[in-house]
């Protein structure tokens, strides 16, 4: 391809950014320290399981239990510890001598001495803390009684461990050079409303924005759509809960980058409105295992849903079921979904994927390594309705070299149809991420893909990601 | 540690047996699927595929004073959003937002779709096998549409 004709485009992958989730990779590496989600007490007694809301679960950070979207207190703790290059909630202890060399011992959340914050110790020593509370993106306290299974007050800083209401943004800028010059863009603004306690409403409006404004992007019926929308009663023992409304069914890993070709041919694109669904989902966290269940309808394979009534769904129905055990530098997860629907709405398929996280870096201070991998196999029904079989692999493996600075490679792989002979692709990354302060992250990759037929071909994917 | 390394090497040994195991069947669609698209699929079939996966960049045509005529736009507007997610902004040489214009660059369409599988460039995943046979037929039945 001529290189001279690069530069002269500016186009947009409108979708290609992604919804805000984090990684599952983060949980997989948060159990090689207990104070990089939370401050710890003098002593720690563990509560009774029942009552344990720590664990290495997607609830343990985001509101959503089956991941992805607002974080909790506990995961914006992490975010303002661990996550970034100058923290601003304090350091964990493990991770004093990893700031990079020009911010050194310097940011002035960490104490770098023994007299480190302390946090309550029991549910009982946690209203002590409720005054201690100054957060400026959460407000409020949920009526009714407090409840143990609940986020503790005094135990994430000063940061709002159970608040009534929650605002968040997360902006993605990306550019795109592949022989031309891309600029994708996505908002999301998610809102939490949690008047009482065990009850949380969540709506997530996500726009995709576009290069030449905002004209662009009302011009789109489904630039602004609910991502999002449910309702859910939680806070229940073993991190029990129960959701209905709008959302993408739990399977697998769940994946920041929704370009990943384990997402693309099972219909769980985190980006695309199609593959949301409307339905109820059920889960519990008793801290090692885990389980989320679903079912659900959906629109039919190609029809956007509407944007915003999340009723529209054709007559198809779907159930999804992701369990597994998440250990402290380990975890395996199995995962199976299936749709039923006529022919015309998409057809039938049965998914099943196996996926796992290994972290040296809990044994191994010096090894800042963690692997994490999936596996999808699946049937489904051409639009001929000769049915088929697809699979696709996705891993990953990520080197912190400092705090703040994350270097990674991945490999993914698929077969959209294994009974074709040109179908498949492999596709390679290699990049770095680095994160200055909580709330921003620049993520920088060099993409090659490897088709089965003709020849591979190479991008770089620069993504600014703005957070809170 | 010893376990950990084992583990990983258990893993990766897995997922190379699963990758190879799994690999490609030796059909092509047309060969195994016969009827999955029409024996010549029509100009409606056909150009939302370039609308979604193509003119994303590739907008416009040639000669920009050739306005896309209205069986195009009403088109458009219909398959604007593709399941790729692509939209179209700014444009790259050829443009490809008509009928002429498509037809003008056939040869160099069929090549890259065909012969160097390079279209949409770079680690975007290239046209679907179906939607390759769809093209495949169409310009075997020699590539009619409202401008020819
Ligand atoms: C991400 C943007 C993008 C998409 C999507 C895209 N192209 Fe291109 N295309 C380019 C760029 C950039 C060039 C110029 C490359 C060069 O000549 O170096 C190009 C060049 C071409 C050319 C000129 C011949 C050549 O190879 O130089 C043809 C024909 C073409 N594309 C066809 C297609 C078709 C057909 C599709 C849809 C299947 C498509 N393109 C999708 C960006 C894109």
């Amino acid at each position: 391809m001529q290189l001279g004709r690069c530069l002269m485009l500016v186009a947009l992958f409108a979708l290609l950014a992604g919804e805000a989730v984090a990684t599952p990779i983060y949980a997989a590496r948060s159990a090689r320290t207990c104070d990089n989600c939370h401050v710890t007490p003098k002593e720690w007694d563990n509560p009774p399981l029942a009552e344990r809301k720590c664990n290495m679960s997607c609830q343990s950070c985001h509101v959503d239990p089956a991941g992805g979207g607002m974080r909790n207190a506990s995961g914006r703790y992490f975010g303002r510890s661990t996550l970034s290059m100058i923290a601003t909630s304090p350091r964990p202890t493990n991770d004093w001598d990893r700031n990079v060399s020009f911010v050194g011992r310097r940011d002035r959340a960490t104490t770098y001495n023994d007299d480190l914050p302390l946090g309550p110790k029991t549910f009982e020593e946690a209203a002590a803390f409720a005054d201690a509370v100054n957060d400026g993106w959460a407000w409020g306290t949920p009526l009714g009684a407090p409840t143990r299974y609940g986020l503790l007050a005094g135990r994430y800083g000063t940061l709002n461990p159970d608040p009534v209401f929650r605002v968040g943004t997360d902006v993605r800028f990306a550019a795109l050079l592949s022989g031309s010059l891309a600029f994708p863009m996505q908002i999301d603004i998610p809102v939490v409303f949690h008047p009482v306690h065990h009850f949380t409403v969540l709506a997530n409006t996500g726009a995709r924005g576009r290069p030449s404004g905002y004209s662009d992007t009302f011009d789109q019926d489904h630039s602004f759509y609910l991502r999002e929308a449910f309702a859910m009663v939680h806070e229940a023992p073993y991190q029990a809960y129960v959701k209905a409304g709008r959302f993408v069914p739990s399977f697998g890993l769940r994946l920041d980058d929704h370009t990943a070709l384990i997402r693309r041919g099972f219909e769980l694109d985190g980006a695309l409105p199609e593959s949301r669904v409307s339905g109820v989902e059920v889960g519990a966290m008793p801290n090692y295992p885990f389980l989320n269940a679903s079912w659900f309808r959906m629109a039919a394979r190609q029809r956007v849903p509407d944007a915003w009534d999340i009723t529209d769904v054709d007559d198809g129905w779907g159930s999804a079921i992701n369990a597994g055990w998440r250990d402290l530098s380990w975890s395996v997860g199995a995962s199976a979904l299936i749709r039923r629907r006529p022919i015309p709405e998409g057809g039938d398929t049965s998914s099943y994927g196996v996926y796992g996280v290994v972290n040296p870096w809990r044994r191994w201070r010096f090894v800042p390594l963690t692997y994490q991998f999936e596996y999808d196999y699946g049937s489904f029904q051409r639009s001929s309705g000769a049915e088929s079989q697809q699979a696709a692999l996705y891993q990953e493996i990520q080197w912190v070299a400092a705090n703040g600075v994350t270097l990674l490679a991945a490999h993914d792989w698929e077969d959209p149809d294994t009974e074709i002979v040109d179908d498949e692709a492999h596709r390679l990354q290699t990049g770095v991420q680095v994160s200055p302060i909580s709330g921003v992250t620049l993520d920088g990759r060099f993409r090659v893909l490897v088709p089965a037929v003709g020849s591979a071909d190479s991008d770089i994917f620069l993504q600014l990601h703005l957070w809170q | 540690m010893e376990r950990v390394v084992a583990v990983c090497r258990l893993l990766f040994g897995l997922l190379t047996l699963a990758v190879a195991g799994c690999g490609s069947g030796d059909l092509t669609l047309s060969q195994a699927d016969p009827d999955i698209v029409a024996r010549s699929p029509a100009w409606e079939v056909v150009y939302p595929i370039f609308q979604r996966e193509c003119i994303p960049c590739h907008t416009g045509t040639e000669d920009s004073s050739d306005e896309p005529d209205e069986d195009d736009s009403a088109l458009a507007a219909r398959s604007a959003h593709g399941p790729s997610g692509l939209r179209a902004v700014g444009g790259v040489e050829p443009g490809l937002e008509s009928c002429e214009a498509i037809q003008d660059n056939l040869d160099d369409i069929f090549i890259d779709i065909f012969v160097d599988n390079n279209m949409p460039p770079g680690a975007w995943p290239r046209l679907t096998s179906r939607e390759k046979l769809i093209i495949q037929r169409w310009i075997d039945n020699g590539a009619e549409g409202p401008c020819n």
